[in-house]
């Protein structure tokens, strides 16, 4: 045996010992490190999972090998190209998906996401279910989500009309396999063969349509070299992914989901942490006489240290083990309530490789947080044994070991941070702000704290025997009531400010809309219906507010300055600018709720095409006034090129001809236009009005936006739902240390009861003086976090809406009682049974 | 053999520093028992830490068999006192975590020696205090007597060369000192080693060798003591 190992070994022992007599004060640090961790192995397990998932599944969704994606309908020129591969035995479907109307006879209409597939084809790969199962469609015939028929309250083998066509529901769509690649739709689906579609007529030369070619490949062949082929065909034109590739939007969005849930989580761990320091901080306290005791008997500062580092690393192995397992499944009730959103069936695994960075995680932050108490052991003088206050130069406040052992502390959460979110910038902007908050928050705690202490002195609480004594026990040696409160209130400041964030950014849209902002949008109007629409919004008596219909084309961006896209997008940001085409508008003036930032808005006539740029779009792309763009679209044999002539703010979110590229007059000449509107209607009327126009241009979409504000909204709720998931566990951690060091106090309160009760107190008395202790933690903590989340609420909002942000007491308030009756009920179950115990047992046994 | 030379030890109290040992010389041969006594304040414990390597003085020097401990670094005093000094304590300071026999065994442990010669050792010590049947309870299970005399146990479980007692007897019934002192005189007889006693106990002193009085941080008397 060498030395290092009995070494360990007498460590582990010792250790052992420990915590055999200590068990119940280490099983709540167990508990908060398991909850840090769940949300952990959660987070990042829920990933695995779908990675998991999009890898395994992935031909089935795509339904192909390859899908080539088109914004608008292909050329003749690309369609020879692409059947040209099916003398290769490549087979090939198309699919065709946009946004149309759908009515039943009189009705008012609704909103649909049409799809358009060849279904002897369509899927390649996955299954197509309907319901019932051997339903067949035709030219005649579609199948619709449950949606649309409780919508339209209709059933099956009904009739509705899509553009100008009736169609008999000839079934139910229960599921389709590549529903994910069309992602987050306005309307409810509507499944319909090509033929329906060409009967429908919705989709036209310039109609806003998405076209995706679907290829199956014969066994042999290579798909990346077809792919190669494609690419050098469609060059920018064409957006084409293979199944290897797990849809990269998709994956992206769920990598930036992970990367913020999981520092989210990382907050419940370090609440757990904060447990972790202050447990072992009283515990080694406790400990004084046994360490300088040890010391007397030969045991060297290293050896001791060592007992307590294994301890520290049982319980943290104990607790993140315990928590990965924990996380393991709670991930599976994750995945059901996101799933939803992705709209995949996901295949749950153990995902080891979280399980494995939640334990690593888990045990790493209960070392570094049990560090500074660790360190603390070398200070302890054997001398101490003798008289307390024997030796001179022990115990002096700040000293380099505790600076240095901060210091690790807080490098060693910033590399746990950077590991997490495999980013030094952002792990770095999330760790400062965390350390700024937990610093604010617990300073500002501390001093309300004293300051009550400094106040209980006053008469008004003097004459209250619950309120002095309640307040006192505060500082009872061992309490640790700053830390405790700090771990509560982060928890507080987090979900609060979430919660904020969800309800005031839609709120804040609306209510700071003028009052004549559109609130409808008429989308897929060609130059051939423009005239009668035209007519139509001005004859309504239902428009209150009218603006010249808009022309607009769909284009790809290809290149700045002569560069090419490729090159110069480097940031998630700019990254999306290759994979989306975007839309390109004509204003002749500046558009209402906006203002030039740089540059000048054009004249009536300029000379050459120039470009309008919202100030968020010129930053992820670096543009400036100057800057040439190109762009390519469809039915233009050259790219469109446009100069910055101006960089422009927009003035909050707002609906209307207010896009990304604003182009000057006559920039798209020669370019297939779509026209669409805003207009301003009467709320009330705005059914009636969909009526109206779709009788007449049926082929037109009418989209109210209260109803796009309400899907919004229920893509925010969603979101803020899983943060919010997250962020419970930081709450719940923090009651878990409240609980732990209450019940690490547990002896010294039976003692106070015991002695209270000799001297007169009654049951009652004794309740009101726990309960005014736990109450004042969480209304510290409640308010301390409320003020706090107020104040990241409103720098958030501030950024992402460019409003100030309209305060509001009553969730701070609601949050502050609801934190303080937590932390009441969270103390008395850990104290229970301290108050049923007869004065002379206690003082007889304890101590 | 333990000399002392000048010894001299100040602390900070607050602004202003007391000298509580002034220029202390003395010399302590092998196997003597010494009891050092002295009012309240005079410096006893102060010296026993001191002699003990439990403190540094401020000036002055201490050798152990030859060995100048206030010039030994943390960890090798405590290793010097692991190996050749063993301590009793007024109130015990038995480590509660750990049972009767645990306590005993500790010493040994850390010190990182095989323990599975440790245990007869320690289960023999624990049978000469009377406590072997009491081996697997905790402190907080056993009365101040017994604790005692298992920290009694534990300060002979290395066998040292020199044992300095704190007021042994100092939280306990005259009985029960009674039984202490007994056990502590037979234990010292029988282990051979020198005894370094503080007390304000007239009962414990009268066994010494010799006794040392301090007053105000100085020897003010010296005597040899009744033979035992």
């Amino acid at each position: 045996m060498t030395d290092l190992q009995s070494k360990l070994r007498f460590a582990s022992r010792m250790s052992w010992r420990e915590m055999r007599a200590a068990s119940g004060k280490f099983a709540f640090l167990v508990v908060a490190i398991a909850l840090g961790t769940g949300a952990l192995t959660a987070v990042t397990g829920f990933n695995e999972s779908v990675r998991y998932t999009l890898r395994r599944e992935a031909r089935s969704l795509m339904a192909a090998d390859i899908a080539v994606r088109l914004p608008s309908r292909p050329t003749d020129a690309d369609m020879e190209t692409i059947h040209k591969l099916e003398s290769e035995g490549i087979q090939i479907t198309r699919v065709t998906e946009t946004v149309s109307m759908a009515s039943t006879g009189g009705g008012a209409p609704a909103l649909i996401s049409v799809k358009a597939a060849d279904l002897a084809h369509y899927p390649f790969y996955g299954r197509l279910e309907l319901a019932p199962v051997n339903a067949k469609l035709d030219g005649d015939s579609v199948a619709a989500s449950e949606d649309l028929l409780l919508r339209l309250q209709i059933k099956i083998a009904d009739t509705i009309r899509i553009g100008e066509h009736e169609f008999r529901i000839a079934a139910r769509i229960v599921s389709e396999p590549d529903r994910m690649t069309t992602g987050f739709t306005l309307g409810a689906r509507v499944l319909l063969t090509r033929e329906g579609l060409q009967n429908s007529g919705i989709v036209r030369d310039a109609s806003r349509a998405t076209e995706r070619v679907l290829l199956k490949l014969p066994e042999q062949r290579d798909v990346a070299e077809v792919r190669t082929t494609l690419e050098s065909e469609f060059g920018r034109r064409a957006r084409i992914t293979d199944y290897s590739e797990t849809n990269p939007a998709l994956t992206r969005g769920l990598d930036r989901a992970t990367r913020f849930l999981s520092m989210v989580s990382l907050i419940a761990l370090i609440v757990g942490g904060l447990g972790v320091g202050a447990t072992m901080q009283s515990h080694i306290r406790q400990k004084m006489t046994s360490i300088a005791f040890m010391k007397c008997i030969g045991a060297r500062s290293a050896d001791i240290l060592r007992i307590y580092l294994v301890q520290a690393v049982w319980l943290g192995l104990a607790g993140s083990i315990l928590g990965a397992f924990f996380g393991a499944f709670v991930q599976s009730g994750f995945a059901r309530l996101l799933a939803t959103y992705f709209d995949v069936r996901l295949i749950s695994v153990w995902p080891v490789a979280a399980m494995l960075k939640g334990v690593t995680a888990g045990l790493l932050t209960t070392v570094l947080f049990a560090l500074p108490a660790l360190l603390s052991i070398r200070s302890v003088r054997p001398a101490f044994l003798l008289r307390r206050d024997f030796s001179d130069d022990t115990r002096t406040g700040f000293n380099s070991a505790s600076l240095i052992a901060s210091g690790t502390t807080i490098a060693g959460l910033w590399g746990i941070a950077v590991w997490i979110s495999a980013s030094v910038v952002y792990a770095s902007v999330f760790a400062g702000s965390l350390i700024a908050a937990i610093a604010a928050i617990g300073g500002v705690g501390a001093l309300l704290l004293r300051f009550l202490k400094a106040i209980s002195g006053r008469a008004i609480i003097r004459k209250s025997a619950a309120l002095r004594h309640g307040i006192a026990n505060l500082y009872r040696p061992g309490a640790h009531a700053v830390a405790i409160l700090s771990s509560i209130a982060i928890g507080v400041m987090f979900t609060l400010s979430v919660y904020s964030v969800q309800h005031s950014v839609l709120d804040e849209i609306q209510s700071t809309a003028p009052p004549d902002a559109p609130n409808v949008f008429l989308l897929n109007i060609t130059e051939t219906e423009r005239e009668g629409i035209g007519h139509l919004i001005e004859s309504d008596p239902a428009v209150v507010g009218r603006n010249p219909l808009s022309s607009s084309a769909t284009a790809q961006l290809v290149s700045i300055d002569g560069k090419r896209l490729e090159d110069l997008a480097t940031t998630d940001r700019s990254r999306r600018f290759l994979d989306s085409p975007v839309t390109l508008t004509i204003s002749r003036e500046l558009p209402a709720a906006s203002k030039i930032k740089s540059g000048a808005w054009w004249s009536d006539a300029p000379a050459e095409p120039l470009v309008s740029v919202l100030d968020s779009t010129a930053e992820t792309l670096g543009l400036h006034v100057g800057s040439e763009l190109d762009w390519t679209s469809e039915g233009a044999g050259t790219p469109i090129r446009a100069r910055v002539a101006n960089i422009r703010q927009s003035n909050g979110v707002r609906f209307g001809n207010n896009g990304q590229f604003i182009l000057s007059p006559g920039s798209l000449k020669g370019i297939p236009e779509l026209y669409f509107g805003a207009i301003r209607v009467a709320p009330g009327d705005i059914t009636a009005l969909q009526t109206r126009f779709f009788q007449k241009y049926p082929t037109v979409a009418v989209i109210n936006i209260a109803e796009v504000l309400k899907l919004v909204q229920d893509i925010v709720d969603r979101a803020s739902l899983a943060v919010r998931f997250v962020a419970g566990f930081a709450i719940f951690g923090g009651l878990i240390v409240l609980a732990s060091s209450v019940a690490g106090t547990r002896y010294r309160r039976m003692r106070e009861v015991a002695i209270l009760k000799t001297v007169g107190a009654t049951r009652r008395m004794l309740v009101r003086i726990f309960s005014t202790e736990f109450a004042t933690i969480g209304i510290v903590a409640g308010l301390v976090g409320s003020v706090l989340g107020t104040v990241l609420s409103v720098i958030l909002i501030s950024r992402l809406l460019d409003t100030p942000y309209q305060f509001s007491w009553i969730p701070a308030l609601v949050a502050t009682a609801i934190t303080a009756a937590l932390t009441v009920s969270a103390g008395w179950l850990a104290s229970y049974g301290v108050l049923n115990q007869k004065p002379l047992d206690i003082l007889r046994n304890v101590e | 053999m333990i000399v002392v030379r000048n010894l001299v030890k100040t602390i900070r109290n607050g602004s202003s520093t007391v000298e509580i040992i002034r220029d202390l010389s003395l010399e302590i041969p092998d196997r003597q028992f010494v009891a050092i006594m002295g009012p309240s304040g005079s410096g006893k414990s102060t010296l026993l830490g001191l002699l003990a390597g439990l403190d540094w003085p401020t000036s002055g020097s201490i050798e152990i068999d030859g060995t100048d401990i206030t010039n030994l670094g943390e960890d090798k005093m405590a290793e010097l006192r692991g190996r050749k000094l063993g301590f009793v304590f007024q109130a015990y300071h038995l480590v509660p975590t750990l049972t009767a026999l645990e306590n005993v065994m500790l010493p040994m442990e850390m010190l990182g020696d095989d323990i599975t010669a440790a245990q007869p050792r320690a289960e023999y010590l624990l049978e000469s205090v009377g406590l072997l049947d009491r081996r697997t309870h905790y402190p907080t299970q056993l009365s101040g007597g017994e604790q005692q005399r298992v920290a009694l146990a534990r300060a002979f479980m290395m066998k040292p060369s020199v044992l300095f007692a704190d007021e042994p007897t100092g939280n306990l019934d005259s009985s029960n000192g009674q039984h202490i002192l007994e056990l502590l005189l037979r234990l010292n007889k029988e282990e051979g080693t020198t005894l370094i006693l503080v007390t304000h106990d007239q009962a414990l002193a009268v066994h010494a060798d010799r006794h040392v009085r301090l007053a105000d941080g100085r020897i003010v008397s010296e005597t040899i003591g009744a033979t035992r």
